[in-house]
């Protein structure tokens, strides 16, 4: 089963697809120990491998990761937020230039990535020329729990993600549409909801199989979860992404004409990966926000819990409106 | 209240942005002030987050005024014999003017593109209001007002020379396809700044040269817009009000062409500006150069500095949302109880006077005289016996009583919670001494008048109430408020630091100022020597660090923190330096402290005295 558009193709995919020949694997390299487990643990054969550096809190498993990535034969990138896209397309192109064989196949290990370098990995491809369809494998490794800080780090940003995904609007006076995804970040959600005071707020309440993560999830969101009507309350399994794009994919189109759809993906990454490609999908009515301390936060080391989830989009250029 | 099914959520429901006019009109209270804003002047109307600017802006447009039910309304719709054109802003909509050109143009183009949006919103805006003029946008109007006729060639007329003057071509003859075509410019304006992202320097003046959007400007437009209207429909000098609803999310380039044409503009166009207090801009309107107050422009804030001034509008919500629920007319004290810090009638009755050595404050001042020694004397410095407060007479020493009884109140209560051995948990500590701000009058001075927080609080008491209880306790009273406080925080917690405090390591953010005012207040009052008059504002002296001052900026745009100004006149503020301010009483059963002003200190000496909280939230939890 698909979802179909003439640009994106979403499709659902298993550990079992991943592991094919790729012409480009792109990881991170931060303090989390998790962002090594994919090129650890998974045969991701490509011609070339890139680790994009986070240039702050090179702490924790950073050394460690950068050993073991480097022994997998991983580029080492150090690239500012801002510079994702430009160094990503230009992979890309070199990648197509210097062989034969066309360049088909990405993927993207986003388990320590941060949003705003998700969103740059999306201007990336979409930029790079490439004049045929290049289909894009994320990957996400699901962490172990570790309990939600206590340390509080005040916002830095609060807005787009990224200026391509600020979205636009033809009738400015209709108020935004909110889609939450959750976090276990208290009222971080709340407070997104009481500081952009939309005209509407759909909630999408993650489940996985790490049970830990639901009890703490919901103390967290009290009060938003109070104060949600049931209809409005959605759940989605983090280990089933594709099945989340799906409903996020239609709650989107529903709103779309009405209001101004606004997506903040707080809790497990996949499902800002998600929200990125129902973003591109419905291009630029959609925008996707981030609310984030940036790199003053505290960096919390996170362990990979073993279990994977995917999910992979096929992109056919002019992937974004002109 | 609303089918359950599709219930919005109390965010939805209680933000006036979201709903239709005519849906604003339903529950509409007009404060004292909404008579002043209908005044056929430039207005520039100033609050926090949820005072009901967008509330009352959105009251002048004729759908509002055509379904209000209101028992004054009728004189409204005769007095206000203008036409309006409500131009609405949000966070999104700023942002994605912010993020035109993918953040690669040069100021000069990203202004000119962002320009070019606004007037398209502002023209769009403009003909939403003519469509309700000719009756083209609602098909029922329960009291219709200032309605023409116009025939389809006049129409036709009309939508052709806007065309010609603002360069569009619409599909048809008609406003709405004029609209439409209106918004088609958005995208292409989108589109071109999208281009010239891509195409970069070279060539782009030309480019720009050739693009007629990008020259046109919001208020000559929208005039000439009015202009041909007006002709059309024989109002040669129709007034229209133009209602700008959060100026403080518009581009700076905008605010500062609004604040400047409040000094005067078309004689067929009035301004009525929506702001926050604090608004960098706000020194335009102090300059030289600026416009006056009273001369140019009629300006109101909508918060209250003293707590009894908001009482009577409460008042009238309260009475709004029950007629609203169908339910009885029932009084604020018999619903809610008396506050603990008012005096019932009950404790007069028998006696005639509530001071007796029996009555609830009699006890209250004996055994805080027995307890606290600072207390005692004070009493005995001012020749006031606790056990014989009901033979003071009237005078000075009457009017200490009464002044100090909350205060004693306050005192009283949170020393014996200190005290006390049981250990609570969590939240269920800070209800539990939440019940204190319990009662009518308490619960209205903590939501400052501020309709939203009023709603907020008020629509769950009553969903609580239902039709079958009359009465609602204490606790839950208590647990409302310890919930809207801690929704508060999450707001305050959420809205990014200042882009100069980005980059600096601080011990003291927003919520943690606001902890230390808080703290020192409460600490004034319950546990340092009883004074009685304790402080309870701050002024913000030429001490107070700059970090301080940014963040102190945020606190009263959202109404952490409420402007007590030395000059009534004065409520647009460029700077905070010199002012006076107290914490929202919103924050008073959080910090446990008195609901009223107190005197003045100076904010850097409140800073030296506490420690920086590194909690940075609101001490919702156990102490």
């Amino acid at each position: 089963m698909t979802s179909s558009y003439p640009r994106l193709r979403v499709l659902p995919i298993t550990k079992n697809d991943l592991g094919a020949e790729y012409d480009l694997v792109v990881v991170a390299l931060g303090f989390e120990c998790r962002a090594r487990f994919c090129a650890e643990s998974l045969s991701l054969n490509s011609r070339k491998r890139v680790a994009l550096v986070f240039p702050d809190r090179q702490v924790h498993s950073f050394e460690e990761n950068k050993a073991i990535l480097v022994d997998r034969g991983y580029d080492l990138v150090h690239v500012e937020d801002i510079e994702v896209a430009t160094i990503v397309a230009g992979l890309i192109r070199d990648i197509e230039l210097s062989e034969e064989r066309p360049f088909r196949r990405v993927a993207l290990d986003v388990s320590s990535l941060s949003r705003v370098r998700m969103a740059g990995l999306f201007s990336g491809i979409s930029s790079s020329g490439i004049e045929d369809s290049v289909a894009v494998d994320f990957i996400y490794a699901i962490a172990e729990f570790t309990p939600p800080t206590e340390v509080y780090t005040p916002n830095a940003h609060v807005g787009p993600v990224s200026p391509r995904f600020a979205g636009w609007s033809e009738e400015p006076e209709q108020p935004p549409a909110l889609i939450l995804g959750l976090g276990y970040e208290q009222d971080r959600a709340l407070g997104a909801v009481e500081h952009l005071q939309p005209g509407s707020v759909w909630t999408f309440v993650p489940t996985s199989s790490i049970p830990e993560y639901s009890p703490a999830l919901r103390t967290a969101n009290s009060i938003l979860l109070e104060a949600i009507p049931p209809n409005r309350l959605l759940s989605y399994v983090v280990e089933r992404p594709f099945d989340c794009f799906v409903e996020l994919e239609s709650i989107v189109h529903g709103i779309l004409g009405q209001n101004m759809p606004v997506l903040i993906p707080f809790g497990p990454k996949i499902f800002a990966i998600n929200c990125l490609l129902v973003a591109a999908l419905h291009t630029p009515h959609v925008a996707v926000w981030r609310v984030s301390p940036g790199v003053a936060e505290e960096p919390v080391n996170r362990f990979a819990s073993g279990e994977i989830s995917c999910i992979r989009a096929v992109f056919t250029p002019p992937i974004f409106e002109a | 209240m609303s089918n359950p099914i599709h219930a919005p959520s109390i965010f939805e429901s209680n933000n006036a942005r979201t709903l239709r006019p005519n849906q604003v009109a339903r529950t509409f209270i007009p404060p004292a002030k909404f008579s002043v804003l209908t005044r056929r002047r430039n207005t520039v109307i100033v609050g926090p987050r949820g005072s009901g600017k967008t509330t009352m802006l959105k009251m002048l447009q004729q759908p509002a005024l055509e379904s209000w039910e209101h028992t004054s309304a009728e004189e409204y719709r005769q007095k206000i014999d203008y036409s309006t054109a409500f131009i609405a802003a949000d966070l999104s909509w700023g942002a994605q003017l912010e993020a035109l050109g993918d953040g690669r143009l040069d100021a000069d183009t990203h202004r000119r593109v962002g320009s070019a949006a606004f007037t398209a919103h502002v023209l769009r805006a403009l003909l939403n209001g003519m469509m309700h003029r000719v009756g083209q946008s609602e098909n029922h109007a329960a009291h219709p007002i200032r309605r023409v006729s116009i025939t389809n060639d006049q129409e036709g007329g009309i939508v052709r020379e806007l065309a010609s003057a603002w360069s569009l071509k619409p599909s048809i003859a008609s406003l709405s396809a004029l609209r439409r075509s209106l918004s088609h410019r958005l995208v292409s304006i989108r589109e071109f700044a999208s281009r010239e992202a891509v195409l970069g320097d070279s060539g782009r003046a030309n480019r720009v040269a050739a693009e007629p959007s990008l020259h046109l400007h919001f208020l000559q437009a929208a005039s000439q817009g009015i202009e041909v209207f007006n002709d059309a429909v024989g109002e040669p000098d129709g007034k229209w009000a133009l209602l700008f609803d959060e100026l403080e999310i518009a581009p700076v380039w905008i605010r500062e062409e609004l604040i400047r044409s409040l000094r005067g503009t078309d004689d067929n166009i009035m301004l009525k500006l929506a702001l926050s207090p604090y608004s960098f801009e706000a020194g335009l309107l102090e300059s030289t150069l600026g416009a006056a107050v009273g001369n140019d422009f009629d300006q109101i804030s909508l918060w209250y500095a003293d707590k009894n001034e908001g009482y009577a509008f409460c008042e009238q919500l309260w009475y709004g949302m029950l007629e609203e629920r169908g339910l009885p007319a029932l009084q604020p004290k018999d619903v809610l109880g008396q506050s603990y810090f008012d005096t019932a009638p009950v404790e007069w009755a028998a006696t005639g006077t509530a001071y007796g050595p029996g009555s609830r404050l009699g006890k209250l001042f004996i055994g805080m005289a027995e307890k606290d020694s600072t207390f005692h004397s004070h009493l005995e410095a001012k020749g006031i016996d606790p056990h014989a407060l009901h033979l003071v007479a009237p005078g000075d020493r009457a009017a200490e009583i009464r002044k100090i009884a909350p205060l004693v109140a306050v005192r009283d209560y949170y020393r014996a919670w200190a005290s006390e051995s049981k250990i609570r948990v969590g939240h269920k500590r800070s209800r539990k001494q939440a019940t204190l701000y319990a009662g009518a009058s308490s619960l209205f001075a903590i939501t400052e008048g501020n309709p939203r927080w009023f709603i907020g609080i008020v629509d769950v008491l009553l969903d609580w109430m239902g039709k079958d209880k009359d009465r609602i306790p204490g606790t839950v009273q208590a647990d409302e408020l310890v919930k809207s406080a801690q929704r508060f925080s999450a707001l305050l917690r959420t809205i990014p630091l200042p882009a100069e405090l980005r980059t600096g390591k601080s011990e003291r953010w927003l919520l943690s100022i606001l902890n230390s005012i808080g703290t020192y207040f409460h600490r004034k009052v319950v546990l340092d020597d009883f004074v009685p008059e304790p402080p309870g504002s701050f002024t913000v002296d030429a001490n107070t660090p700059d970090s301080v001052i940014q963040l102190l900026n945020q606190a009263i745009n959202s109404g952490a923190i409420v402007y007590l100004p030395d000059d009534g006149a004065q409520v647009l503020l460029a700077s905070l330096k010199g002012k006076t301010f107290r914490l929202s009483y919103l924050l008073a059963p959080i910090h446990k402290t008195p609901i009223r002003r107190g005197v003045s200190v100076s904010l850097s000496s409140i800073l030296r005295n506490t420690r920086p909280d590194t909690q940075h939230q609101l001490p919702l939890g156990d102490d």
